[in-house]
């Protein structure tokens, strides 16, 4: 009556051995870099994005080795979301990939708690944009190269505006007043649920917004921005939102809660928002109408435009990397070769290499030249990228998140929030 | 020994039971029996309406996955006003590996992961469940406290010890734990299971001269078989899902699994394939579905309790 | 417990002895050794794994709670600090209200809609594969990356719920977003995925012996009578596994309300659990230290309700190996 039991036992242990053995062909890819055979190397190099990226990424991985044949490349990418989870368990354990993607947030805390290797002599900085390269630079040291550049701007559906019977504003001189007047018309001369904008807690347009008022976003190891201006700030969102100009604040939350896809934009439901100049593809591609890149609206008698070219990501190669030449080598390919960026095109910024630019200039998609010309024409309006940030800056976004939701439901005034985000702030950072 | 287990119940506290009333005429019993048809049919109406709710996510994900990718979010219906499987073959293709890879790689670990804790929570569960020792009660509460402690703090230690181990990038962070019943929480379930089963069985043998392997191998294993099942379903449903040890322990996407594949897809600092993202995660419900309707048949009642012939 | 009517224990001969024999006591310990070295054997992989791969990270952990460790770079011993800065954090204690909440009314009814439809499914309902298939079915998609989406089709402003209400006339606000009604929807979230425990409930009442049913019928006890007096009690200890593990696993609950919540525990802090604010401190903030101090505080608020219920179940859980 036991008999079908007898079966079992060997059957488990033969699953078991027989999946022992194929964890041991696993083995075969083990991490950790070092020498192979003949005197070649092998890098770990690391990067997050989504599945397109990764494509393009391994094209000039595949490049490189060509080109470069004494060394191997292994490329781990993850998402975002989980990229720094990653990345940082690995430097935590001092098992850090050669060359990893890093953003501006982190950069600050990595090179000064010595996690970053100095690529000064390793990579050649002669061709790449002098205003963008000093944001890798920490303490006066290159860390990290950009990738490349974008800014922070306004877009436009231009057929929902149209729907609504409103023309193109002049975006070379219009205010925040007239970004909320315009943003009030669209929702009142469209069908019920198309809306002017949407609210944004996005720290790059708080950045705008007191660059106008001549106040840094960080010092040295703090909040540069004052109590009033951040007030200021917060009260904007619940301006748009009493003038109807923008979505309650649930429905707010919600759209801004998952990304470019469910915009108003993408999903032709509202005529404007702010966004990275690099997302007009994306915003393109979901609402199947014409976008258009606007400049950000002014402080009234504001003598700056306020916005900034932005460093999308860096390279940089780990301080504990036993092959820092080879990682260098590999750094000054991403930024240099003409080759490289024509199979990378804009997906991490635009190029600013101008040698590199100049090449590839009319291969590149519709959408990435329109941004190209937009930044070309704001030129001299720009002002400097932002440097490294003060320690503990990677939780600042949450904060503000948190803050203006805080504000937008009605628990806090502006004048609350701005108090108790920088009291809680000047404690993160440092 | 098979036959100790027919006991019969203790009938001292019997007592007078509404079931055995008055005999019933026919036209009442027509009408009883009208009635229970109609419970019946009730109760499968209600069960129905209810499975439609839980059924809900599946067909929004199905008719998600099957929607050209820019209307996903334009279109607000569960219909999908065209259908397209451009979805399933874009996101097949779009990593460094067929998405086949990915599964067989889940695959494997998966499988670990059931046959190790089935085999080392069993054996630790027949100790805790049936056996006296030292200290049992401090061991007992060692396994339970083990398992409450959030992974993200130890995440980093045990990343250093794979690592000294040269683990990182193979199967065995994921495999060999299960192996030494690091999954506490079936160890747990399994005590439970085997103490509601009655203790006259093993004690029989005990006394005939069977060893504590054999009770185990010949008379509590096989008695077992729903928990057993129970422990496979989740164990497999469990590591097939989980994220975040894989995405620490298999860095390099040779030895990705498919949770660790599927959120590249998804880009929140900017495009997300969603369209893709719906389809492979709708092919990945595939496996652990498949296991749950082939070990579910285990859920019924086992040769011995429904009595040893 | 006396209105259990279960079979007894055959009459068996008790190796115990009434009798201080000297011969007898050797016997027994002789007896009792012996039974201890086969616990041992059979506990052997558990204990290897508890001390080559548990033990270390745990003991680690507790370690760096006593340290400002910051995941890069070196650590310094700082006493009792980060257990008495919890106490002063605001967001420390809106994070344990919100998963103190969520634990206190999601498991309860998780458990008892898990309960109560294995035992309907359990009549010998037709079909019953396929409608227990078909309420598992969220437990699978539980942790799925599209739930975030999903939720907002559902509990959006344009979703499903709105939709229904707006049948009545009622105009409904964007549930998941809303700081109000937030924790509400990840409380559904749970409840929903009922499955699991229902299937656990399913199998600990297909491990009734049917025996004793057949022997209750002989015996002339009704439905409702066997299900109190066989079905019930037998199903406790599987009730009682049924709550530890929702209890802990509720505590510890973290990918569903990060998929929701967009991994901040937006809006406005109110779906922000425990779990996920430990991940918060550890790997954003980087303040493991503080990351690992809470969670070690989590272990002992686990713990002792564990302990608690261990406790209590001396009343309400029978085991038939007694």
């Amino acid at each position: 009556m036991f008999h079908h039991k007898k079966r079992i036992w060997p059957v488990l242990l033969v699953t078991g051995a027989l999946t022992f053995s194929a964890a041991c062909a696993g083995d075969d890819s083990g991490s950790g870099s070092g020498d192979g055979g003949d005197g070649q190397v092998t890098i770990r190099f690391s990067w997050w994005g989504d599945d397109s990226r990764h494509r393009i990424t391994e094209e000039a991985i595949a490049l490189f080795e060509e080109k470069n044949p004494d060394i191997k490349v292994q490329g781990e990418y993850s998402a975002w979301d989980s990229y720094y989870d990653q990345l940082t368990t690995q430097v935590a354990s001092n098992d850090a990939p050669d060359v990893f993607a890093i953003e501006i947030r982190r950069l600050g805390e990595f090179a000064r708690r010595g996690s970053l290797a100095d690529l000064g002599g390793l990579v050649d900085t002669s061709d790449l944009n002098e205003q963008l390269l000093p944001s890798g630079n920490v303490d006066d040291v290159q860390y990290a190269i950009p990738t490349g550049a974008n800014t922070f701007a306004v877009m436009l559906n231009r057929a929902v505006l149209q729907d609504a019977g409103l023309e193109v504003p002049d975006d070379t001189s219009w205010t925040w007043e007239e970004y909320l007047e315009l943003s009030a018309q669209v929702t009142e001369n469209t069908d019920s649920g198309v809306y002017g904008t949407q609210i944004n807690f996005n720290d790059a347009y708080l950045r705008v917004f007191a660059n106008q008022r001549g106040e840094d976003f960080y010092t040295d190891d703090a909040m540069g921005i004052s109590e009033e201006t951040l007030a200021d700030w917060f009260r904007s969102h619940l301006d748009l939102m009493e003038a109807e100009a923008a979505p309650d604040a649930a429905r707010s939350t919600e759209i801004g809660s998952t990304g470019v896809e469910t915009s108003l934009i993408a999903t032709n439901t509202g005529a404007m928002g702010m966004w990275w100049s690099n997302q007009l593809n994306a915003m393109t591609t979901g609402s199947g109408e014409e976008v258009e890149v606007l400049r950000m609206p002014r402080e009234a008698g504001a003598d700056t435009s306020g916005m900034f070219l932005q460093p999308t990501m860096f390279w940089a190669a780990a301080e504990s990397g036993s092959h820092q030449e080879a990682a260098g080598k590999l750094i000054d390919f991403l930024a240099n070769d003409p080759d490289a960026a024509r199979i990378l095109g804009s997906d991490r910024g635009l190029p600013m290499n101008d040698a590199v630019l100049e090449e590839i200039r009319d291969e590149m998609p519709e959408t990435d030249i329109a941004s190209l010309e937009f930044i070309s024409a704001m030129e001299g309006e720009l002002t400097d990228p932002p440097r490294a940030y003060p320690a503990g800056a990677g939780e600042i976004p949450n904060m503000l998140q948190r803050y203006g939701e805080e504000v937008i439901f009605g628990r806090m005034s502006p004048e609350e929030a701005a108090s108790a985000f920088l009291s809680e702030a000047d404690n993160t950072l440092g | 020994m098979t036959n100790k287990t027919r006991t019969k119940p203790d009938s001292g506290k019997r007592s007078g039971s509404g079931a055995h009333a008055a005999p019933l005429n026919d036209t009442l019993l027509a009408r009883a029996l009208l009635a229970v048809r109609g419970k019946k049919l009730l109760t499968h109406i209600g069960l129905i309406l209810f499975g439609l709710a839980m059924l809900y996510p599946l067909l929004w994900m199905i008719s998600s996955a099957l929607k050209p990718e820019e209307l996903i979010f334009r279109e607000q219906g569960l219909i999908p006003t065209s259908i397209t499987f451009e979805n399933f073959g874009a996101g097949w293709n779009a990593l460094r590996h067929p998405f086949g890879h990915y599964f067989m790689n889940s695959a494997i670990i998966t499988a670990g992961a059931v046959v190790g804790n089935l085999l080392a929570c069993s054996l630790a569960a027949y100790a805790f469940a049936r056996l006296e020792f030292p200290l049992k009660r401090f061991w007992f509460a060692v396994m339970l406290g083990s398992i409450m402690l959030p992974l993200h703090v130890v995440i980093v230690p045990q990343y250093i010890l794979f690592s000294e181990l040269g683990w990182i990038n193979t199967f065995y962070p994921l495999i060999v734990p299960k192996f030494l019943a690091t999954d506490a929480f079936f160890i747990f379930l399994m005590v439970q299971f085997i103490r509601t089963l009655p203790r006259d069985l093993d004690e029989a043998a005990l006394i005939d001269g069977a060893s504590h392997w054999r009770i185990f191998s010949r008379i509590i294993i096989p008695l077992s078989m729903p928990a057993l099942a129970t422990t496979a379903i989740f164990t497999f449903i469990w590591t097939w899902n989980d994220f975040l040890s894989q995405l620490i322990f298999l860095t390099n996407p040779d030895v990705h699994t498919v949770p660790v594949a599927l959120r590249t897809f998804l880009d929140s600092s900017g495009e997300s394939s969603w369209g893709p993202m719906f389809a492979i995660s709708v092919l990945s419900l595939g496996p652990i579905f498949g296991f749950f309707l082939a070990g579910q048949r285990y859920l019924v009642r086992g040769i011995a309790t429904t009595g040893l012939k | 417990m006396t209105a259990v009517q279960v079979p007894p224990k055959q009459a068996l001969p008790q190796p115990v002895s009434l009798v201080p024999d000297p011969e007898h006591k050797r016997q027994s310990r002789r007896r009792r050794r012996r039974e201890s070295l086969t616990a041992l054997a059979f506990l052997a992989p558990w204990f290897v794994g508890l001390i080559v791969i548990t033990a270390g990270p745990l003991l680690a952990s507790l370690y760096l709670s006593f340290t400002d460790y910051s995941l890069l770079g070196d650590h310094e011993w700082v006493g009792l600090d980060n257990y008495t800065r919890m106490f002063d954090d605001p967001r420390f204690v809106k994070a344990l209200t919100n998963t103190a909440i969520y634990v206190f009314v999601s498991v309860p009814l998780q458990l008892s809609f898990a309960l109560a439809l294995a035992l309907i499914l359990d009549r010998g309902v037709r079909g019953l594969p396929i409608y227990r298939s078909i309420y598992y079915l969220p437990s699978l998609l539980g942790s799925s990356v599209a739930i975030a989406i999903l939720w907002r089709k559902v509990f959006g402003a344009d979703g499903l719920v709105n939709d229904f209400l707006g049948f009545f006339g009622i105009q409904g606000t964007s549930w998941v977003s809303n700081p109000d009604t937030a924790l509400g929807t990840l409380i559904v979230l749970n409840v929903w995925t009922f499955g699991s425990p229902m299937v656990i409930f399913l199998a600990g009442l297909r491990q009734i012996p049917a025996s004793y049913y057949e022997a209750a019928s002989i015996d002339g006890a009704g439905k409702i009578r066997q299900f109190f007096s066989i079905t019930l009690p037998l199903l406790t200890p599987i009730i009682f596994f049924n709550l530890i593990l929702q209890l802990i696993n509720a505590f510890q609950s973290f990918t569903q309300a990060y998929v929701v919540s967009g991994g901040n525990g937006s809006p406005a802090d109110s779906t922000l659990f425990y779990t996920m604010y430990v991940y918060e401190r550890g790997f954003n903030a980087w303040q493991m230290g503080y990351a690992s101090a809470m969670a070690w505080v989590l272990v002992l608020i686990i713990a002792s309700l564990t302990a608690v219920n261990f406790l209590m179940s001396k009343y309400w859980v029978f085991y038939n190996d007694k």
